[in-house]
Parts: C-alpha cells; structure tokens; sequence
C-alpha cells in the first residue's frame, strides 16, 4: 500500500506548524526595524555612533556680525522692474500702505475705422472702469489723468517727473454714489469715469472724418499717466477711449459707438514718505528687499574641535528683529529669505532658492501688524553648501509677500553695528578636514 | 500531476522570496566581513554544518568540491531560509526577521569525464539597524535629536567547479569562485527642529570582486569516507567611498573620499569524517579553521581580533527503510540532527546552535528538504548580551539520471 498523498501533505503541514509556533512564541513583541538594544557593542566599535557628545556639537549663542545691511531694489527675472503689472492683475492707481502707484496707458498706432456718413462726433472720452468696490470705503480718490509722451511700449522710460501742471488733462471722482450694481449680486462694480477729450486733437480728426462718404482709417498715438491726487486707491477694471457718432441716415437718435482699448499700458509703484528710505524695510510692492551681510567667522571657528572639523550643520538659526509691519487689516505678510555668496542689487534675483519662513510645526509663519521682536529663522539648508569653503562674505536676503496678495510691508530692526545671534547644531566630527 | 504543480511552485515561490535583511546580529558590527551564514545546504544545515565527507547528490560543491566526484546524475539544489532574531541586552529584548536566499544550484553528470556544476550562495550578512532618539534639548530650536547606524551587504559568491571519481576509490574536485563583497554603513545624525527634519549621513561603501579556488578531496573506506576541502583567495583591489551626505534627499555630499585597497580574505580548511554503518544510518563530524591572520583589509574594513577560529559540528541521518523496494513513504522520508559550535571572527565569540530536519521524497525525483535550527550566539565582553536565534529553512532538491551508467549492472 502506497503512502495517501493526503497523508503526505499531514506531514508537510505537521512540520510547517510547529515552526511557525515556535516562531510566534519566540517572539513576544513585533519584529522591529531598528533597535536601541546593543549600543555598549557598538560604542566600543565607534563612540560617534550611540554617543551625543563624540557626534554631535550645539552652540547656543555664536555672535554673527552684520559687516554691511542695506535695503535696495530688486529686478526680476522677466527684466521688467518689480512693482510693475500687467492684465489681468488690473491696473493700480492711488496711495495706499506706503505706496503710490501711477498707471502708465499708451494708444499706439491706434487705428480709428470711421465709417462715412456720420453727421457728427456727438463724444469723445477716455473712460475708466474701476473695481474692487472695497477700496473706496474710506475715501473717495480723485482721478488724475495727464497726457505724456508715448514711450513705445516701454514703461521703463516713462519719467514721472514730466507729470507736472502742464501736463494735467483733466480730474474726475470716485465715489460711493457712483457705485452701481450693473450684473449680479456678487460682483461690484463703479460706474464708469469718463474724462473728456472734446478739446484735443483727435476730437477735430474724427469730426473731420464724418463728412467723408467712405470708412476712413485714423492712426492714433497718445499717452496718459493716471494717478490719484491726495489719497485714495483705485483697481481699474479696463482704459479705453470712446467715441460717439450720430448716424446721417437713420432717424436722430440712432448713433455708432467705436471703443479702442490701450496697445500698451503699466503701473509703477513707489514708496512714499511714510517709509523712511534709510529704514531696512523688505516690500514686494515697491520690489525693495533688505540685504544683511553677515560675518560666520565665528560659527566656522565653532566648527572646529582640535583636530576634528564638524561637516554638518544640522541645525542653524538666526534671530531677526522686526521693526514693524504695515498690511492692511485682514492681511499678513510672509518671509522669504535666502543666503547668497553674491551680492546683487539690481541683477535678477532667484527668486526660486528663497525659503519661507515657517512655525516649528512646518506651516507658512504669518507677521501681522502687530508683530514685533524677535523671530528665528532656520537656514542651515542654505548655509551648509557655503561651510565647506568658509571665508565667502555672505549676504542674507529678505523679501516678503502678503498672503492675500495686497500691500504691506516690513521694516527691520537692525541697529548698526549690530551682532546677531545664531544657534546651531553641527555633526560628524572628521580628522584633519 | 497535482503534486507535480505544487512542487513547481513551491519552487518558483522559494526562489522568488526578496532577500530583504531586516535581521540584525549586533555582534557582527565587529565581523570584518559581516555574520558568516554557513551551512548553505538543507542537509548540512540540519546536521550541524557537517558535509565535506558526505556524499550526497543534493551537496554538490556546497561543502566539498569532490562531492562531485559522486554524482551521477543531473541535480538541482537551492535554499531559502528565515532567520528571526532575539537580541538580549540586559533585561531588554528586540526581535528580528530576515529571509535570504541562501543558494542556488545546478549539477551536471558528463560521464566518464566526471560531474560539472554551478552555483550561487550567500556568504555572510552584516544587517544591523540602530536607531536612539534622545528628547532632551539641546538647544532651544531643537526638539529631538536622533542616532542611527546601519549597515547592510555581505558576500555572496557563484562558483563553477568540476569532480571526478579516480578508480572509484578516491573523489577529488575543485571549484572557481567569483566573490563580491559589498559592506554599506552609515552614521546617521537626525534632528527635528524649526525647520522640520535635518539629517546628515556620515557612509562607507566598500565594494570587492575576488576571485577564490576551492579544493577537495573525499576517500571512502569500506563504510567511512574521510574528507577534507580548503578554500583560498587570492588578493585584489576593493574600491571605497567615504561621504557625508546631507539635504532632504540625501543628495548633497560634503566631504567625499574614494580610493582602492588591496583585501585579502581568509583561506578556510575544512575536514571531515562520515560514517554508515548501515543504510539507514548515517553520522558526520566535521571541524573548520578559517585562518584571519591572513585577512588584510588595510584598515578599511574591521580588522580580525583572532588569529584563527575553530568550528565544530555533527550529525545523523536516519532513513528507515532506504533499500526496500516498495516502502511506504514515511519509510523514505529523512530523519535528521545535528549540533554545531563556532568561533566567530571576534575574540570570545562563538556560536552555538542545534539543527533539526527532515528531507521529505517529492516522487519521482525531487526532495523537500525542511530545517529547523535554534542558537545563541554571545561575546564574552557583554555579559547582558546574546542574540538568541532561530532559523528555518526550506530546500528544493531534485535529480534525474538521463544517461545509463556504463558501469551499471542490470
């Protein structure tokens, strides 16, 4: 009689069981990945593995002299000066949280088709259409528009100065009792500003057209300068220039509206004197960053034990004072910094390489305007790639955004001479490196 | 037909097992070479490590290349084991589990010219994973710092040997090895603070291609057959890397150090005496010396605290009825035990351990083979120390004879 396979089976199972049990019994807690057991073996072998004090090296309050602080205008990486913006971010005109901002609008080769048979030009205005119905609650801007060279698409060469008396065209108000609400519930909007051009030279252009049988075409080169005089903020939705004919044929009422939107138009943003200019002040409105030059002899001698050089910095933080912040009421600012063994005051900025200064727990860390004193901010990523050939000047960068993409700013504490303070851990002791 | 299936994929299964090493033996951070994973065959495993003078198809070169002389036949043989690990240290345990491929092999008979054969197996293991977190603070940034080390790697090796049968009194054989050593360990400083997670790694990577020669010679005498088998290295340049690695991947690198060294490895010589009374019963003693005054590392890789080490092991076999011509199956089944004691490559470490297995027939021509073995393993210099292990281990074993022998008789 054969062995039953069945029973072959039995036997392999009656084997494998027990085994297993074993195993089970063996083991009275989980298997563990890593373990703290045998660290008397391992220290005999190397106290740099178990031992806090063979590796590991923490400096509590290392001075960092500041050689050189300052707070200067930056460029960005499209070459265009910061500060400047284009649709659809809307264009900015007025004062606001230390900031003046000037619109610069340019009709270029615009071409006017004017078709024959017009009786007359019954209107010609430039018409603004602003938004952001929250930034007239407490003050009601007056528009200024005045005419100024057509700079060809450049806004960089657009000189504020020539915003004189002479060049004013004309003024007109935003006020509450303008406000209409045109399409919905949810979206506010101003009734439009209409600034007249009844007196310029395309008025006599156009009106001189409408005697013509045939669609004439009318080039037109013109721009203004729109600011806001005294106070007030305005978020302009969109510029054109309107022009209103009466028809010849039809019945007196009818009438043919051309509007030609801008070729061109840019904002320049300044600080007005509400920041001093000598503050250290960090404003992504005005594209001004604070520069601190910092001196690390002293941390690259703590790097240092006898003969063991530490290769890590594990840890390194620095401690900041904030002066003040400036934001508007439900907005905050965020801290980007970096660490640079360049100086660049006008060059682009990498703006990629800032880190963001955040809580311990990892999350954005926000200053309002009630932010005052000390903050500490972590930048041994940024600074271990310079450890390795101490002796660079290095330069510490800081910028800062608003959460909500508004307008604020920061001014820095800095005192000169002044030393700043930085904690720091340092790892991996080497021999003679 | 069933059966037939089921063994296929037990095979397929063993043989795809990940040789994940998450086992650790912290007493090998003192190893030069990491934890020596000797036996490497189902059989020796079960019976104390002994096999350089036993003759057995399924052994091919594993334990002495002249076992080549006696096959006649072509053979499979492989190896999977599980080893879990309970690491005692004062009144603390940690427990461990590794699986590791241990070895793959093929036999093939060529007649009169002898048997050839190929193999691949793993020498040694140096997998060790510490870890301490320690809460206090060093600075006020800092919330807690945490200490690691690891290590992982080992030796592996395929070989490539020929046996052959003079008169059929004397079994001799030899054997090429083509060696790789590759040994990772890294120092690991971890802090969480203002910015989140910090870490830096201090590592070493050495890695090593030898090349070694292995000899054997197996005599039978009436019912013993005394055998002996010595395994030599021969010097060549192991590359190492030396790094302090630090950012958030790991990518960065400090300080970076390469070079080459010259490794000379152990020779080990091994004899043996088998016994058989009768077929049903088998018995082996074997003893090893592995000599480390020849290991040579430069400093680069731990050196040998110990001149030479000894080893020790024995076993039986039992079959209860192998020559009968229609047995049941539990009468062709494999009984075996076994005992084995080794010096490991510190002074005063040693290794003892008990082996228990059976090989059970997988008609027509294959051989479960299923191995238990328990140990411990300590350093004298650490009375609150000892790593308790057990290891299971399954062999797939098959031979087929295509060929009719010319010396049979029908």
């Amino acid at each position: 009689m054969r062995f039953p396979r069945l029973l072959h089976a039995f036997v392999v199972v009656g084997l494998l069981l027990p085994a297993v049990a074993l195993v089970c019994l063996s083991c009275k807690t989980p298997f563990d990945p890593a373990t703290p057991l045998g660290s008397d073996v391992l220290r005999d072998v190397d106290p740099k593995i178990t031992d806090l004090s063979a590796v590991i090296k923490t400096v509590d309050s290392v001075s960092v002299p500041v050689d050189t602080v300052f707070s200067a205008l930056v460029r960005n990486a499209t070459a265009r000066p910061a500060g400047l913006f284009v649709y659809p971010s809307g264009m900015t005109v007025g004062k606001t949280i230390g900031h003046r901002s000037i619109a610069y609008v340019e009709f270029d080769s615009t071409v006017f088709a004017v078709k024959g048979g017009y009786t007359s030009l019954r209107s010609l205005e430039l018409v603004l259409r602003p938004r952001a119905a929250e930034r007239l609650k407490e003050s009601s801007p007056t528009i200024r528009v005045d005419t100024v060279e057509v700079k060809g698409h450049d806004s960089t060469r657009f000189d504020l100065s020539t915003i004189t008396a002479a060049s004013l065209l004309r003024t007109g108000a935003v006020a509450d009792s303008q406000y209409v609400n045109t399409r919905d519930d949810t979206v506010d909007v101003y009734k439009e500003i209409a600034i007249p051009l009844a007196d310029g030279v395309l008025f006599g252009q156009l009106s001189a057209l409408c005697a013509e049988s045939l669609t004439t075409y009318l080039p037109y080169d013109e721009s203004y300068a729109l600011s806001v005089e005294d106070s007030g903020f305005v978020v302009f939705e969109s510029v054109a220039i309107r022009a209103v004919f009466d028809h010849a044929k039809n019945d007196k009422d009818s009438i043919d509206v051309i509007e030609k939107s801008p070729a061109y138009f840019d904002v320049t943003i300044l600080e007005t004197d509400s920041i001093p200019a000598t503050t250290l002040v960090s404003s992504p409105r005005s594209g001004r960053e604070t520069i601190l030059g910092l001196n690390l002899d002293g941390m690259y001698q703590a790097m240092v034990d006898g003969t063991d050089r530490y290769q890590s910095i594990l840890e390194a933080n620095l401690t900041l004072n904030v002066g003040s912040v400036a934001t508007e009421e439900d907005d905050s600012i965020i801290v980007h910094y970096v660490l640079s063994d360049s100086l660049h005051t006008s060059a682009v900025s990498p703006d990629s390489d800032y880190a963001i200064y955040r809580n311990s727990d990892g999350s954005v860390a926000y200053l309002d305007m009630h932010s005052r004193g000390p903050i500490t901010i972590p930048f041994e990523a940024q600074l271990q790639k310079f450890a390795e050939n101490p002796g660079k000047d290095l330069y510490l960068y800081l910028q800062v955004a608003t959460r909500r993409g508004t307008w604020g700013w920061v001014s820095w504490d800095v005192p000169r001479p002044v030393s700043l303070k930085l904690q720091a851990v340092f790892s991996n002791p080497r021999t003679g490196e | 037909m069933i059966m037939s299936r089921a063994h296929g994929i037990l095979l397929i299964a063993a043989l795809c097992l990940p040789g994940v090493s998450v086992a650790q033996s912290i007493l090998s951070v003192n190893y030069p070479l990491g934890m020596p994973l000797r036996p490497n065959c189902g059989m020796a495993l079960s019976m104390g490590g002994t096999g350089v003078a036993v003759a057995d198809d399924h052994h091919l070169m594993l334990s002495n290349p002249a076992n080549l002389g006696t096959v006649d036949k072509t053979v499979f043989s492989s190896l999977v084991s599980a080893g879990f690990l309970n690491l005692h240290d004062h009144d603390q345990v940690a427990n461990f589990l590794d699986v590791i491929p241990t070895q793959l092999g093929f036999g093939f008979s060529l007649g009169r010219a002898g048997s050839i054969a190929f193999s691949l197996d793993t020498r040694t293991n140096s997998a060790i994973k510490y870890r301490a977190v320690y809460d206090e603070t060093l600075v006020p940034s800092v919330n807690s710092l945490e200490l690691a080390f690891s290590s992982n790697g080992g030796i592996s090796a395929w070989q490539a040997g020929w046996g052959y049968s003079i008169l059929s009194r004397v079994n001799v054989g030899l054997s090429y090895e083509r060696v790789y050593l590759r040994l990772d360990q890294s120092r690991l400083q971890t802090t969480r603070g203002l910015s989140g997670t910090s870490r830096s790694i201090d590592s070493t990577n050495v890695l090593w291609r030898g090349n070694g020669l292995r000899f054997g010679v197996m005599v039978p005498v009436k019912g013993l057959t005394f055998g002996l088998s010595a395994e030599f290295f021969l010097p060549s340049d192991a590359s190492y890397t030396s790094a302090v690695w630090w950012g958030e991947d790991n990518s960065a690198v400090s300080s970076l150090e390469q070079g080459d060294f010259t490794l000379q490895l152990p020779p080990t010589i091994t004899g043996g005496l088998s016994y058989q009374p009768r077929p049903e019963w088998l018995f082996a003693v074997d003893m090893s010396t592995v000599m480390w005054e020849v290991y040579d590392s430069r400093g680069h890789l731990p050196d040998a605290t110990v001149g030479r080490t000894l080893g020790f092991g024995v076993g039986a076999q039992f079959v209860p009825a192998p020559t009968l011509l229609s047995p049941r199956y539990w009468e062709t089944m494999r009984y075996r035990a076994g005992f084995r004691y080794e010096e490991l490559p510190a002074s005063e470490n040693s290794e003892f351990a008990f082996g228990l297995g059976t090989g059970l027939p997988l008609p027509p021509i294959g051989l479960l083979d299923i191995v238990a073995e328990y140990g411990w393993r300590n350093d004298a210099h650490y009375a609150d120390l000892s790593e308790e292990f057990f290891r299971f281990a399954i062999g797939v074993n098959a031979g087929r004879k295509w060929t009719k022998s010319s010396k049979g008789s029908y």
